[in-house]
């Protein structure tokens, strides 16, 4: 059993017999990159690939926005002249790059104040909030919305804040910022896109016309609204000087939970894990089991919508739909670059395809080099004895 | 009170504006939230809007079936949610619809939270479905990302925003729109113009450049997205071992996992 990815080992370039520089393009295109948009590309910096006598120097490649960590001064806030609040959403328990943007809002309107940036965090504290340009964390524990709002009213009567930021974000911010604000009757500007020089931007009348007007106490904003900071780096220490006086809650609304949702039903764009077929399926029958057993949203390439076996609304790819799934498993596709640049957005991808050197399988993160048509049933039996749903 | 008892409920609309040619018409969310009004059994709705009683878009509500529609009128620019508070509380409504956020003015979807806040009613935001339960609660089905739905229940009287998830609104009647009446009901209340607001045609946002920091060696990685070969390669595997793999993996990202209820 193999686990490794093939291995070039001899150089694509070499010195012939007669002293002549040979090339063999076979190799070059077998050590072809493929991008996540289906281009394919030769890296000819890669120190192992014999290109270039000199070999590719190490690379580290920064990550965008992010200065390398350990090089960033750590600046220090004791005592800021003003609180700006921010409550990241922290979808998984980690910070999303809206967050990272809304804290870089929430640092820039608090160096306009000389003050400091508290962070309200609902689940347990990440380590990256000082480097998002946090000065003090506080983590509350509340698990209903109500429980939220109740806690964050509190912290802002406690701190008397001069700002309070959200995310406008379907994951939790606009919900709970929307209340937080009718809550403290506070004035609140929504949706906003940028904040300058005292004044903010939003959308308004349809997405027709920007409205600014002069800061509001509450902000509810957009993904990049502002640069994540990534000059300095920030204490994120706990706040643990002050006292705040949470009253008793009542709760009103009952949570019944997630309701479980065809899969099928969800558009194809929106969904998170996606199982599509291709040329390499045969059995119908047996790609529509696989599916309801993973309980996946099926797609297919357009080898099977045009063969008829799948609908047009199912194409994925450049002239399907553009899908952006958390996870795609491709099986029996062979990974044309149409339908590459229909799953840039996907996160992680499973292939399943008998030819090794096909191009789904250069982009896939898991590819299983076998027959779909007897892989599915084995996973189907699987799924069924080790009751997995 | 029985489940079975007439529902009170009121229904908050808007004035949108069709996305391409920018003329005036119904707002689709307040128009997918009167239809689930209408869709509720045994429901009595009353439409309500402040604003401009002699806008002629009004009339697509009427249009949807109704005989009136209620027009508080109110100066461009005055703020509704005080005086549709004190219209919705004079109506008594066991229920108040309402799109998530209007499309025609400054969009912030704050009215359901505000005028909840000011009825003391319970808000449900992003509702795709509202279902009458025993005992005076609603159970809303709400919408949340990714396609999926969560189940919430809440005591009458609420106000519920409805999500764009949510049923098509069914079509508008050219007859019957004629046909209804548009009362117009005094406002009870002051209502301020809001000052500070400066509108403009809206500019393009600049798309975010990824800059990668580094030498020219890592911003041309960073430009032209070379990626390494990542991903492994499972080969001669009999099916058996291959699903086994293919499934700790999809364990792993956690988009299968949960037992099936016994």
């Amino acid at each position: 059993m193999s686990d490794q990815q093939p291995v070039i080992w001899a150089p694509v370039i070499w010195t012939g017999p007669s002293g002549h520089k040979r090339i063999d393009p076979h190799r070059i295109r077998a050590a072809m990159v493929i991008m996540g948009d289906g281009r394919r590309r030769v890296d000819r910096t890669a120190p192992d690939r014999g290109f270039s006598g000199q070999g590719g120097a190490g690379v580290v490649l920064a990550a965008h926005g992010h200065g390398a960590v350990a090089e960033r001064p750590l600046r220090v806030i004791d005592s800021p002249a003003a609180w700006v609040l921010a409550v990241p959403d922290l979808p998984g328990g980690k910070l999303s790059s809206h967050d990272r943007d809304m804290l870089g809002a929430a640092r820039q309107v608090a160096d306009g104040l000389s003050g400091a940036v508290v962070a309200v965090c609902f689940a347990d504290p990440v380590d990256d909030l000082g480097l998002a340009g946090v000065d003090r964390v506080l983590s509350l524990y509340g698990d209903s919305i109500e429980a939220k709002v109740s806690g964050l009213k509190a912290v802002a009567a406690a701190l008397k804040p001069a700002h309070v930021f959200f995310n406008d974000s379907p994951v939790g911010g606009a919900d709970l910022g929307r209340r937080v604000a009718a809550g403290l009757k506070q004035a609140t500007a929504a949706g906003v896109w940028k904040i300058e020089g005292g004044m903010v931007t939003s959308r308004a009348r349809g997405g027709s016309a920007d409205l600014s007007r002069p800061i509001t106490p509450i902000l509810l904003v957009a993904p990049e609204v502002a640069m994540p900071v990534d000059s300095h780096r920030h204490e994120a220490r706990a706040m643990t000087d002050v006292s705040i006086d949470f009253p008793h809650l009542v709760p009103v609304l009952n949570d019944l939970g997630p309701v479980q949702v065809d899969p099928n039903a969800v558009p194809l764009a929106e969904a998170e894990f996606i199982v599509s077929c291709g040329n390499g399926v045969t059995d119908m029958d047996g790609f529509h089991a696989f599916t309801k057993a993973l309980r996946a949203t099926e797609g297919a390439s357009r080898v099977s919508v045009d063969a008829g076996l799948m609908p047009r609304s199912r194409q994925v790819g450049a002239t399907g739909t553009l899908v952006s799934a958390r996870v795609y498993v491709a099986v029996g596709i062979s990974g044309a670059s149409q339908h590459l640049q229909g799953i840039t957005k996907c996160d992680k991808v499973v292939a399943i395809n008998r030819d090794l050197s096909c191009d789904m399988v250069k982009r896939a993160d898991l590819s299983v080099i076998g027959d779909a048509q007897e892989i599915m049933p084995a996973l189907v039996k699987l799924i069924a004895k080790e009751n997995w749903r | 009170m029985s489940a079975h008892a007439g529902l009170n409920v009121v229904v908050l609309v808007s004035v949108g504006r069709h996305p391409a040619s920018g003329q005036p018409r119904r707002a689709t969310l307040d128009a997918k939230a009167l239809e689930m009004a209408l869709r509720l059994p045994g429901a009595a709705v009353t439409v309500l809007h402040a604003g401009n009683p002699d806008e002629p878009a009004l009339r697509d509500y009427l249009g949807m079936g109704m005989r009136s529609i209620e027009v508080i009128p109110l100066p461009p620019g005055a703020d509704a949610v005080a005086a549709l508070a004190a219209r919705v509380e004079a109506l008594n409504p066991a229920l108040v619809l309402t799109g998530l956020h209007a499309e025609g003015g400054e969009d912030s979807g704050l009215l359901p939270y505000l005028l909840a806040e000011r009825l003391g009613f319970p808000v449900l935001a992003n509702v795709v479905a509202l279902e009458q339960q025993s005992g005076g609660h609603m159970r809303g089905l709400l919408a949340e990302p990714r396609g999926q739905r969560r189940a919430v229940e809440a005591p009458l009287p609420l106000v519920a925003a409805i999500d764009p998830a949510a049923p098509v609104a069914r079509q508008v009647a050219l007859a019957v729109a004629q046909r209804g009446a548009i009362k117009t009901v005094a406002a009870s209340v002051a209502t301020p113009v809001v000052e500070g607001f400066t509108y403009s045609p809206a500019r393009k946002r600049a798309k975010r450049m990824k800059i990668a920091k580094g030498s020219s060696l890592d911003r041309f990685k960073a430009a032209t997205g070379v990626q390494g070969g990542g991903g492994k390669t499972l080969r001669n595997l009999s099916p058996e071992d291959a699903a086994r793999r293919v499934l700790d993996f999809l364990l792993e990202e956690k988009v299968v996992g949960k037992h099936l209820d016994s």
